[in-house]
């Protein structure tokens, strides 16, 4: 990593960006077929194409977009839908306060604008980078990448909205959505508390599908949190999100 | 409109987390407690949406369940093989289409 001191304004610009492009490149290649999925939903759901396109704009959070689609398709009521992407996207809270630091020291609209590009795979990212404690340094890292993964997931999107609609009501891709949980899933089961915060979130999940208003869901994570909380070590939080 | 009204809720709550903890609530100011269930936000969620998610598939019974069940048996193995998203997906919706073509 070069240093910034002392070089130019153009220069920085172009190092930084660089750097940034060549590391959310796979990254933004990945959350491609996440986008499709999220489409291939939006469609099998029978929701409104241009409002469910904008969900992906507006929401710019996987998980809990997909959450929104299907609690939405089965006519889950609005406090079911809101308790869910509050309770999935705690997470972002967490990443959020650990880059604070970054953040209090820019200009008011990126304070404001720039948590929104915060994801599962910025956090990632921008943590791992230890050479961005120039404010300047670390919006225009931080906007790279975002607008990369911005950039492919919406692209992502859009195909999926175009090519949905041409599929047939039953395809390979009925499997799609809950493949992709189950492969996000799969690697945050790293140690025995994770194991047990998931097998109770599961069963919780499973066992209240039929409350009203789609409530099984967040009462699921509620119930993995709680175990959570009583099992992890007093310590140190650990970091298995 | 109701969709319209679900998604700028949803999104308000979304960018409420992110400004939270970039802007308004430093992490020290986060009960203990609170960061070490939040902590496991991520197996929780997931475990809880790709339960859902599995149960509705292994429902809709007939041929086509054997071929979802082999798709997420599929998914699982791949992801934990290679903790790859993209790759696993691939090949869940490859795994179910060959055993759909087969008559499963």
């Amino acid at each position: 990593m070069s240093s910034i001191v002392g070089t130019t304004r153009p220069r920085l610009r172009t190092g930084v960006e660089r750097e940034a492009v060549r590391d959310v490149a796979p990254v933004a290649l990945a959350v491609i077929p996440f986008g499709l999925v999220i489409a291939v939903t939006i469609v099998e759901q029978g929701l409104p194409l241009g409002t469910g396109y904008l969900s992906s704009l507006l929401i710019f959070a996987g998980s809990a977009q997909l959450a929104v689609l299907t609690l939405v398709g089965s006519g889950a009521g609005a406090l079911a839908v809101v308790g869910a992407v509050a309770v999935i996207n705690a997470r972002l809270l967490v990443y959020g306060a650990a880059l604070a630091p970054s953040f209090r020291r820019q200009p008011a609209w990126f304070r404001w604008l720039g948590p929104h590009l915060l994801v599962d795979q910025t956090y990632g990212l921008a943590a791992a980078r230890t050479d961005l404690d120039d404010p300047t340094r670390f919006r225009r890292y931080w906007l790279t990448i975002g607008v990369g993964i911005g950039t492919a997931w919406m692209g992502a999107v859009a195909a999926g909205l175009l090519l949905g609609p041409l599929l047939p009501a039953s395809s390979p891709l009925d499997v799609a959505t809950g493949a992709l949980f189950v492969a996000m899933l799969v690697p945050r089961l790293s140690e025995p508390r994770s194991i047990a915060v998931a097998a109770v979130a599961a069963l919780v999940s499973v066992l209240g599908a039929g409350l009203p208003s789609g409530g099984g869901l967040p009462l699921a994570i509620v119930a993995g949190l709680v175990v959570g909380a009583v099992i992890a070590p007093k310590e140190e939080p650990p970091c298995v999100s | 409109v109701r969709f319209l009204t679900l998604v700028l809720a949803a999104a308000a709550v979304t960018w409420l987390a992110r400004v939270a903890g970039t802007s308004l609530l430093p992490a020290d100011r986060v009960p203990a407690t609170v960061r070490r269930a939040l902590a496991y936000a991520g197996p929780a969620a997931m475990a809880a949406l790709a339960a859902r998610a599995v149960a509705g598939g292994v429902a809709v019974g007939g041929p086509l369940r054997l071929s979802y069940l082999v798709g997420i048996a599929t998914a699982t193995v791949v992801a934990r093989w290679r903790h790859d998203l993209g790759l696993a997906v691939v090949a869940a919706i490859v795994a179910t289409g060959l055993v759909r073509l087969a008559g499963g």
